[in-house]
């Protein structure tokens, strides 16, 4: 019973992150936004940090943090000085070693209570149901308000000065998807981990590009081949004493190295 | 319909039930290699379809590029062939100088045409006059001359594109009522058109490094002004100040209130990793119905393109679809940076046709960027050469000859431009205006030459 309800647990985080991931990560593909992605997720390490020190919800002090890091990355985007892989750099691994030191320096029972691997690898198994609760909440508004700067989004995406002239307010959506992101990340960690976060968004929508033809399909196939990489994942970790976080982004590896392999068998 | 009623009695609207047309076209052309034992193979049928697909005269590279996507797919022999068989049968007309082949309205009637050509929307209206053929007849016969094939055309103004253009305050043409309610017909030359944008002495970069240096500049609805230069020149910047894209270091650009843009960049860098349909890439603009996408590209002569993902478009088509997403916002100023990069040169007179249509029958002004005045010559009406100042303006002839010019693009294209003159003189002559001779460009110049 106890495992029953674990394993519901599982599946149903599981499957509210893919869900989640679907429509977000086929923007970051489209969008050539792989590193922004990892960026965002390196600065869940010091919201971690941050919320055992002040003793808040791991979920908003990580969610802080984020939206801080993706205030700082649309700031400097435009930077006329460094390319934006560099600042990506930079901002990634500068807060990621914040956030390690940052660990170093709390009071020494704290430090017992971070679970660095948990952090960086993801720890499905402890998803309480207030995570679920937060993961489904969150998701839905995540959801929605994708939903309302689809096209606009979708638009800047294919030509952001054409957009402009259409009369889009470029900047700010631009904001509004970082932002949608940096939620993400917080409503996600716990899930794959900080390091493993990225595949989740990037995997499935690579995977479903080969069979799609318009770009809410695409979405669509995305968001389902995440959902099963979800559940083999899952099932894999059980059956064959894996963790969690990393059985589940090889299952999306192997759904992508299928899904490459399909379009070449086709022929 | 009996066999002897021309299938376009009047210039065709350009919203008629066209698919009536090419249906009746089809039949009786059947009809007429039965009864003769001609065969009328698929691929000639295919060509003919697709001549009266179109709504005006369509060139051979035209069709082979729209049979090279379908199933179809035939090498260009074929396809000549194919137009070789369907003039000797009567069923298409090549009008000679558009070089292009328009349906026969009067299937049958061998190497016998008299054709009205519109000079600004292209289409194309035939004539069956007998006292006309019998005219011509014996002027030839007169000099002595033996008559092969006899295809007379005559340039002017369709009564659309005649109303849109000139006649004010008169009663539209029904399909273009709807664009008379929202500006009012484009004015004759006593009241000067709405000013749409101006850019008054803009400066943009810092001293030493000015991109552009006091550039003035104004566009008014039912104008054409054309911005030239040389690489670097700053025109691909002027337009950005001019959109609203870029802030000018000094100086002020006005637009009207309320006008809309459409604008066509000048490149699309597509994600390979994104499926778009060209019929989604359409919405993005803004909200339009299947029918409205499907109505404008047929207008910009890219219906077949409707359900193509963009991935795949060649750079002629590419640049069908982003008019048609300007269009799509009804806008009161087209900017086109570039229209017809990518394009071949056929393609490209193709182009600046189409954009020269639309003006008419849109009624907005059009801003564009070229480098190569030759081309856009006939399509505009104002030319401003653009080399981070403004080197000289005004009408495309006057301009070819400024020393200015001709300093700036070398004795090269001055040499292509009398040839192109020329050519130009005669499109004027179209529109009825009185041409002042010019000797000093005819003179020494090769007997008219194809440059198509």
């Amino acid at each position: 019973m106890i495992m029953d309800d674990l394993i519901l647990r599982m599946a149903l985080g599981g499957l509210g992150v893919a869900l989640v991931a679907g429509p977000l990560g086929v923007f970051v593909v489209w969008r050539r936004m792989a590193y922004f992605g990892a960026a965002l997720a390196h600065s869940a390490l010091l919201g971690v940090a941050l919320g055992l020190f002040f003793e808040v919800h791991m979920v908003f002090a990580i969610l802080a943090v984020a939206l801080a890091m993706a205030l700082v990355l649309n700031a400097l985007e435009d930077s006329p000085i460094l390319s934006t892989d560099t600042v990506l750099g930079i901002l990634a691994h500068g807060f990621l070693a914040v956030g390690l030191v940052a660990t170093t320096f709390m009071g020494g029972d704290l430090h017992l209570h971070l679970d660095l691997e948990a952090t960086l690898f993801g720890d499905i198994m402890a998803v309480s149901q207030e995570d679920i609760l937060l993961i489904y909440g969150g998701g839905v508004a995540v959801l929605g308000v994708m939903a309302m700067i689809w096209r606009p989004l979708l638009s800047l995406t294919v030509h952001a000065e054409l957009a402009r002239v259409e009369g889009v307010a470029v900047e700010r959506v631009r904001l509004v998807f970082l932002l949608l992101l940096a939620f993400m990340v917080a409503l996600a960690i716990k899930i794959v981990g900080l390091l493993l976060l990225t595949s989740l968004l990037i995997i499935p929508a690579a995977s479903a590009r080969p069979f799609a033809r318009t770009p809410g399909g695409m979405v669509v196939l995305a968001t389902v081949l995440g959902g099963i990489s979800v559940g083999l994942g899952l099932w894999g970790s059980f059956v064959f004493d894996t963790p969690s976080g990393p059985s589940i982004v090889l299952a999306a590896l192997a759904l992508f190295a299928l899904s490459a392999l399909a379009p070449q068998a086709a022929k | 319909m009996s066999d002897k009623t021309p299938i376009h009695q009047a210039f065709p609207q350009i919203d008629h039930d066209h698919g009536i047309c090419v249906e009746t076209a089809l039949a009786r052309a059947e009809k007429l290699c039965r009864e003769r034992g001609a065969r009328l193979t698929e691929t000639r049928r295919h060509v003919l379809e697709l001549i009266w697909r179109s709504h005006e005269p369509v060139g051979a590279y035209t069709l082979l590029e729209s049979l090279s996507r379908t199933k179809r797919r035939a090498a260009a022999p074929t396809v000549y062939r194919a137009l070789d068989f369907l003039m000797t049968q009567g069923l298409i007309h090549r009008i000679e100088s558009l070089k292009a082949y328009v349906g026969c309205d009067y299937p049958g009637e061998i190497a016998h045409g008299s054709f009205l050509l519109c000079t600004s929307c292209g289409q194309a209206l035939e004539l069956m006059d007998d006292h006309l053929d019998a005219a011509v007849e014996e002027g030839a016969l007169r000099v002595g001359f033996s008559v092969a094939e006899r295809t007379v055309e005559m340039a002017g103004l369709c009564p659309r594109c005649r109303l849109a253009g000139g006649e004010a305050g008169k009663e539209m043409v029904p399909g273009v009522a709807t664009r008379a309610e929202k500006t009012p017909a484009p004015s004759t030359a006593q009241t000067p058109s709405r000013l749409l944008v101006e850019a008054d002495e803009v400066v943009v970069g810092f001293a030493g490094n000015k991109v552009l240096d006091g550039v003035s500049l104004a566009v008014r609805e039912g104008e054409i002004v054309t911005l030239i230069g040389p690489n670097g020149a700053g025109k691909t910047t002027l337009v950005r100040v001019i959109l609203g894209l870029q802030q000018p270091s000094r100086g002020s650009v006005f637009r009207a209130p309320g006008l809309r843009l459409g604008y066509m960049p000048q490149r699309l860098d597509l994600d390979r990793t994104l499926p778009l349909p060209v019929a989604y890439f359409l919405t993005l603009g803004g909200a339009a119905s299947r029918d409205a996408i499907a109505r404008v590209l047929g207008e910009v002569g890219a219906p077949q393109l409707l359900d193509r993902p963009m991935a795949g478009l060649s750079g002629g088509e590419l640049r069908r679809v982003l008019l048609a997403r300007a269009l799509l916002r009804d806008p009161d100023l087209l900017v086109l940076d570039e229209p017809a990069q990518g394009v071949d040169v056929v393609g490209q007179a193709d182009l600046y046709r189409l954009i020269s249509r639309v003006r008419i029958r849109h009624g907005c002004g059009v801003l564009m960027v070229s480098h190569d005045l030759h081309v856009v010559m006939s399509a505009t009406d104002r030319v401003l050469c653009l080399n981070n100042h403004v080197c000289c303006s005004g009408h495309p002839e006057a301009v070819s000859r400024h020393p200015e010019y001709l300093a700036l693009f070398g004795p090269q294209v001055a040499g292509d431009m009398a040839v192109y003159t020329h050519h130009h003189d005669h499109s004027h002559d179209m529109h009825g205006d009185v041409l002042p001779p010019q000797p000093e460009n005819n003179t020494g110049d090769a007997p008219p030459h194809d440059h198509g």
